[in-house]
C-alpha cells in the first residue's frame, strides 16, 4: 500500500496443461481494484473456461511470508476462451485475496500461459 | 507511476491511414498499465468520393512486451478487443471516429481501424490518443 499507484504483471498460470484443471496460486490484493487476465501464450489451442475468483479468508498473516491457506472462493468473473489472447477483467475488486482457475473444454494437447495485471494503490 | 494525477496525450499515428489493398492499420501498443481511462480517435479529412467505412477497435493486451517501457522495441502479440463499433462517415468534410474505455485493467491498448469493402484507400489521417490514471 502507498500514496503512488501500484501495479503488477506477471504470469499467473506459466506454461500449464490446459486439457486439465488449473489453479493459480493465491494472489494477495487488497490493495487492489483492478484485475485482467488474458491467455497471452503457449503451444495448445486452448477451448475452456478461466475464471476469476475472490476470497475474503485471512490466509495468512504476513502476505508474502509462507502459503495462504485459503478455502471459500466466490466467482467475481468468467471467460469463455478459444483462442490465445482472450482476457477478462474485473474491477472495483473489493477482496483480500484473487485466484484464477482454469477448466478445460476441449483444448489441444500444449501448454498455456496465462498473464495477469493488477491495478491498485 | 506518481503520487498525482498522471496523464497522456499524443498522436500514434501520422500520415497515411489506409492504403489501396491494405487490409486495416493498428497504431504501436501503448504502455498503460498504470491508467484507468484509455481513448483513441482517429482523424481523416475526407476527400469528395473518400469513405471511411469498416470497424474501430480498442484492444488489450498483458502480454510483458518490455520490462522497462519506453527503452528499446516492444512486442505484443496477444490483442483482445475490449471495445468496438462500425463506423460509416463520406460526406466530404473533416470527421473523427473514437473508442473510449473506463476501468482499463489491462498492460497495454491499441487501436485499430478494420475497413471493409465499401471503404476507400489512401486517406491521411492521424490517430490521437488521451490516457489518465495515477
Amino acid at each position: 500500500m502507498s500514496d503512488s499507484m501500484n501495479t503488477r504483471n506477471f504470469i499467473a498460470l506459466d506454461g500449464v496443461n490446459p486439457q486439465t484443471t488449473v489453479n493459480s496460486a493465491a494472489i494477495y490484493s487488497q490493495q487492489m481494484l483492478y484485475a485482467s487476465a488474458q491467455i497471452t501464450g503457449g503451444t495448445s489451442t486452448p477451448n475452456g473456461t478461466l475464471k476469476i475468483y475472490g476470497s475474503n479468508e485471512n490466509g495468512i498473516n504476513d502476505p508474502g511470508l509462507g502459503t495462504p491457506d485459503i478455502t471459500y472462493w466466490a466467482e467475481l468473473g468468467s471467460l469463455s476462451a478459444t483462442a490465445i489472447g482472450t482476457g477478462v477483467a474485473i474491477t472495483d475488486v473489493s477482496y483480500k485475496w484473487l485466484k484464477l482457475t482454469w477448466t478445460n473444454s476441449s483444448s489441444t494437447a500444449g501448454t498455456m500461459d496465462v498473464r495477469m495485471t493488477i491495478k491498485g494503490w | 507511476m506518481s503520487g498525482s494525477f498522471n496523464t497522456k496525450s499524443g498522436i500514434i499515428y501520422d500520415g497515411v491511414v489506409v492504403e489501396m489493398g491494405a487490409p486495416e492499420i493498428e497504431t504501436d501498443p501503448i504502455f498503460a498499465q498504470n491508467m484507468f481511462y484509455v481513448n483513441a480517435s482517429l482523424e481523416v479529412n475526407l476527400s469528395v468520393g473518400q469513405q471511411l467505412s469498416g470497424n474501430i477497435y480498442l484492444e488489450g493486451s498483458n502480454d510483458l512486451g518490455n520490462e522497462t517501457p519506453g527503452i528499446g522495441t516492444t512486442s505484443v502479440t496477444s490483442w483482445w478487443v475490449l471495445a468496438y463499433n462500425a463506423v460509416s462517415l463520406s460526406t466530404a468534410t473533416p470527421v473523427m471516429v473514437e473508442r473510449s474505455m473506463n476501468d482499463f485493467a489491462y498492460r497495454w491498448f491499441r487501436f485499430r481501424y478494420a475497413p471493409d469493402a465499401a471503404a476507400t484507400g489512401g486517406l491521411e489521417g492521424k490517430i490521437r490518443y488521451t490516457m489518465k490514471g495515477w
